[in-house]
């Protein structure tokens, strides 16, 4: 689990992995917001997370108002999907949600 | 994904049907018998919840919890602490082991998998 | 679901329990328990009540209920053990016992009988037998519920059929392993949640966030025909540290503004949360909060959660996504049932029994010479045996049972070390004996973190020496005539024999002129004390060397083998029995004795050649096979014939002879353990009873072959390490 950033000049990509939990959540806080202050534009990727709590949603809407910068939320596995659609955010971040249909098989038990 | 449970209490019958109605309810559990048997278990896997009886031979729950929370990755594991004895006292030696919820034994097995399912998504 | 196995496993516990009480209160005749023997007293009661109650004996929980107030007491020390009380629990036992036959067989009880025993129970515990104690009803502690009424405190009721539930959480919620998501998720099993509102606003930037800690709140529509206290005891554990606010369907706006007052948050954006929630309209909440202040600046009610930037609409059917997720119950799960392992173990002795029962029926039939009934005996033998492989099946489990907690450890312990490392699994499927598949884990484990930590380089080390960066440790498992070999491999630097010879040399291990071939260097890491980290890692730097993983296979009949390439790498490989219970064995004789060799070490037998009185190897096909003579390795009186044969047998890639007088042919073989008195005794790892009635020794192939082919050579049977 953890966090991977990609530098692409001003931009970067950080591709999170694992879980996006309370046990994780510090990790992850700390790596995603030293990435968007030093970078205009950054694109979380969230394909590899595997499990999501309030912690994590919490990261999510944290990032999402950082001012002045650009933090774009892609691929999100099926695990964050639903904490998006459990707390109504789906919309509201304005990221384009994609599933995939692999992933939406795959997350078993509700 | 399915999550993972541990349960411990010494009586077999107990873990068999909370381990039978977890396991219906698709999730993974784990069984051991008391505090010790339990920290043996913790071999590192991931482990979504606990629930520990108070009272039990070699181990008892309360010194379990506390060994458990002290390893950093079960720093936030959720603890159902069962008791038949609903006193603050012993509730609040659960508070500082790292313990916050409590069901009251006898328990019908729904009632465990609705415990369960309040704090496991 | 069906309870009637774990109903079974109750009724066994029970007895157990109630047979532990009645011994702990009889030696309490003679004085009175103390310290864990209270406990263990006090136990019984309460553990019979806690499973009683899962199975809704309710007979049975309100009496057990007040024995175990009372043991409670005398555990306390508020009340003291006097003879008198002691008679009254071992009654109170026996009515206990009569509940529990009840409830297994039918019938019923002396109801006075019980009454009486209550009274004078409560009597002891000094609860006036007109107040009965409170029979605890099986419930879960729901904290407080307020009342479901609400106060009519005038104004129309208002809003929709919905109730709202306003939420807002410990900071610490999350830390004590709760979280406000999976609440909500639960709240769908009590209704169905119309609209849900995530309340953003006290959340940080994220760089002053402290992500343990919840910030978020939610505002939730729920259509339900619950109660109150049942929407409420969805967030029965966080209640006392949260602001858990319910308002039934068609509150009063009173009840908002109250809500909306106590919040101590932005009147207005939590009014529009309200809105949004379609609990109140916003000309209700504009004319309330006008009523109640004047407005002084218009205020925009258009802030969204996120804000700045265009909302885009989402690409996602979300309701795709959850009918996709179908459910996927484990058919698997209703397929197999748990069976106490001493009942097994009770019926895999029965059928070793029945194969020696067996084996002399055919014994007797062959004597008597009569071919019908040597036909059926060998016809019920056949039928025996397969009894007996069935019942040996019932204990074989995955392997993969093991290999499954190993992904998450690698990835862990690689982190630890700054390596990157992938983790295959094949032969996840291969099956042993459950007791083994417990046992060995620890070895294993140890294996693995030996490989990552000392097996696997650097990946600056690897680069530099032409490899992918990224190691690899496999963990590999297959049958092998009889047995379950198990490898644990990786791709690292290999054993550094130079080094591991050196150090064995240092540490007095061996002498240094000793002529040891690699294979044999190789072994020294299996030597009690000895460690080749030159950094004491605190991952292997835990005292425990690899001599006691060798010793832990050993205790399991099984052999611990290392093949390692310099350069590319090192295996370990552990070979086990499949099971410990019944084996094949083929006989041999030693003047009057018999002995049992393990079939499956059997690779095949010859004739021991002249010439070869006194030898110690002899010459089979061009190979050097080491062998050794049964008749002095276990003193066995008598001359030797002038005909001997010799059993070649293989363990752990070695072979070596066993030259005996005769050969009798194969039989089976249930292993009885050897008493402690034998348990010094090295080259035996049981005996068996023969069709005959007579006793036969089991050969430990493992330590004679590890003798005859020890690398100082011939004499070496004398100090074969003890398992």
């Amino acid at each position: 689990m953890g966090m991977r950033i990609e530098e692409e000049g001003r931009s970067c990509r950080a591709i999170v992995d694992g879980d996006v939990t309370v046990a994780t959540a510090a990790e992850i806080q700390a790596a995603l917001s030293v990435a968007v202050r030093e970078h205009d534009e950054t694109e979380v990727d969230l394909a590899g997370v595997e499990e999501m709590d309030t912690a994590g949603l919490q990261i999510i809407l944290a990032a999402k108002r950082c001012a002045g910068k650009t933090v774009r939320f892609v691929n999100h596995s099926a695990a964050v999907l639903r904490v998006l659609e459990l707390a109504n955010l789906g919309q509201q971040l304005g990221d384009p949600l994609l599933i995939r249909a692999s992933d939406a098989a795959a997350d078993g038990r509700t | 994904m399915s999550k993972t449970i541990m349960i411990v209490d010494d009586s077999a019958s107990l873990r068999q049907v909370v381990a039978l109605t977890l396991k219906g309810a698709g999730y993974e559990v784990i069984e051991a018998s008391d505090g010790r048997d339990a920290l043996d278990k913790l071999t590192g896997q991931k482990i979504h919840l606990v629930i520990s009886d108070v009272n039990m031979p070699h181990m008892d729950g309360l010194s379990f919890v506390r060994e458990m929370k002290k390893n950093v990755g079960y720093r936030f594991t959720p603890v159902i602490m069962l008791t038949t004895e609903a006193g603050e006292d012993k509730k609040l030696a659960g508070q500082d082991a790292g313990a916050k919820a409590w069901v009251v034994k006898p328990f019908q097995p729904q009632q465990m998998l609705a415990a369960v399912s309040k704090l496991v998504m | 679901m069906d309870l009637s196995q774990a109903l079974a496993t109750f009724f066994d516990e029970s007895r157990d329990l109630l047979a532990e009480m009645e011994r702990i209160l009889l030696r309490a005749e003679s004085g009175a328990p103390a310290g864990e023997e209270m406990n263990a007293l006090f136990r019984c009661a309460h553990t019979i009540k806690g499973s009683a109650g899962m199975f809704g004996l309710d007979p049975v929980v309100r009496f057990t209920h007040e024995v175990e107030t009372l043991l409670d007491r005398l555990r306390q020390g508020e009340l003291v053990f006097s003879p008198a009380l002691v008679g009254l629990l071992l009654e109170s036992r026996d009515h206990m016992a009569d509940l529990v036959a009840v409830a297994t067989d039918g019938g019923g009880v002396d109801a006075s009988v019980e009454s009486a025993l209550l009274e004078r129970l409560r009597a002891a515990v000094g609860v006036p037998a007109a107040t009965p104690a409170a029979a605890s009803v099986p419930a879960l502690v729901v904290a407080g519920a307020a009342e479901v009424e609400v106060e009519a405190s005038g104004g129309g009721p208002i809003g929709n059929d919905c109730w709202h539930l306003s939420l807002r959480f410990e900071r610490e919620v999350l830390q004590s392993g709760f979280d406000p998501l999976a609440m909500i998720h639960f709240l769908g099993s009590v209704g169905v949640v119309s609209h849900i509102e995530t309340v953003v606003d006290a959340l940080p930037d994220l760089a002053e966030l402290d992500a343990e800690l919840c910030y978020v709140g939610f505002e939730v529509a729920l259509k339900s025909g619950a109660s109150k206290a049942e929407i409420e005891s969805v967030f029965e554990f966080v209640l006392d540290q949260s602001r858990i606010t319910i308002l039934p369907p068609h509150s009063r706006m009173e009840d908002f503004m109250a809500l909306i007052e106590d919040s101590g948050e932005d009147k207005f954006r939590l009014g529009e949360l309200l809105v949004a929630c379609g609990s109140i309209t916003e000309n209700e909440l504009a004319r309330a909060l006008a009523v109640q202040q004047a407005v002084t600046a218009p205020l925009r009610l258009g802030e969204v959660l996120v804000g700045q930037g265009a909302v885009q609409p989402a690409v996602v059917d979300a309701a795709l996504a959850r009918q996709k997720k179908v459910e996927e119950r484990r058919s698997s799960e209703a397929k197999s049932m748990k069976i106490p392992a001493d009942r097994l173990d009770a019926l895999i002795d029965q059928v070793g029994e029945l194969v020696i029962a067996g084996a002399a029926t055919q014994l007797q039939a062959r004597r008597a010479n009569q071919r019908e009934l040597q036909e059926a005996a060998s016809n019920l033998l056949r039928l025996v045996e397969d009894v007996r492989d069935s019942a040996l099946r019932l204990r074989m489990t995955p392997i993969g049972e093991v290999f499954g907690r190993f992904p998450r450890v690698v990835r862990d312990v690689a982190r630890e070390l700054g390596k990157d490392i992938e983790l295959t699994i094949s032969g996840a499927d291969a099956e042993l004996d459950k007791s083994m598949v417990e046992k060995i884990g620890d070895p294993l484990m140890h294996l693995v973190r030996n490989a990552i930590d000392h097996g696997i380089e650097s990946p600056e080390q690897r680069t530099a020496a032409g490899k992918p960066a990224r190691g690899t440790v496999s963990l590999n498992a297959y049958h092998e005539s009889g047995s379950i070999v198990i490898e644990v491999a990786d791709d690292g630097g290999g054993l550094n024999a130079a080094r591991i010879l050196q150090k064995a040399v240092d540490k007095g291990l061996v002498s240094a002129e000793a002529n040891l071939s690699p294979a044999d260097i190789h072994r020294l890491i299996l030597e009690p004390g000895f460690s080749t980290a030159e950094q004491v890692t605190n991952l292997s730097g835990r005292g425990v060397g690899m001599d006691v993983v060798k010793s832990n296979v050993e205790a399991l009949r099984g052999t611990l083998d290392i093949d390692s390439a310099p350069g590319r790498g090192t295996t370990m490989r552990i070979c086990l029995p499949l099971t410990l219970a019944i084996i094949d064995g083929f006989q041999v004789g030693v003047g009057p004795a018999t002995f049992i060799v393990p079939l499956d070490t059997v690779v095949e037998c010859i004739e021991l050649p002249d010439g070869a009185a006194g030898a110690d190897y002899l010459n089979l096909r061009g190979e050097v096979l080491p062998f050794l003579r049964l008749r002095r390795v276990f003193a066995v009186a008598g001359d030797e014939p002038p005909r001997q044969n010799i059993v070649v047998v293989r363990f752990g890639g070695r072979k070596a002879g066993i030259a005996v007088d005769r050969l009798f042919g194969e039989c089976q073989t249930v292993i009885k353990p050897l008493g402690r008195l034998f348990a010094g005794v090295s080259g035996i790892s049981g005996s068996t009873i023969l069709g005959s009635g007579e006793v036969a020794l089991i050969l430990d192939v493992a330590q004679l072959v590890h003798g005859a082919a020890a690398p100082a050579g011939a004499k070496v049977l004398a100090h074969t390490p003890a398992a």
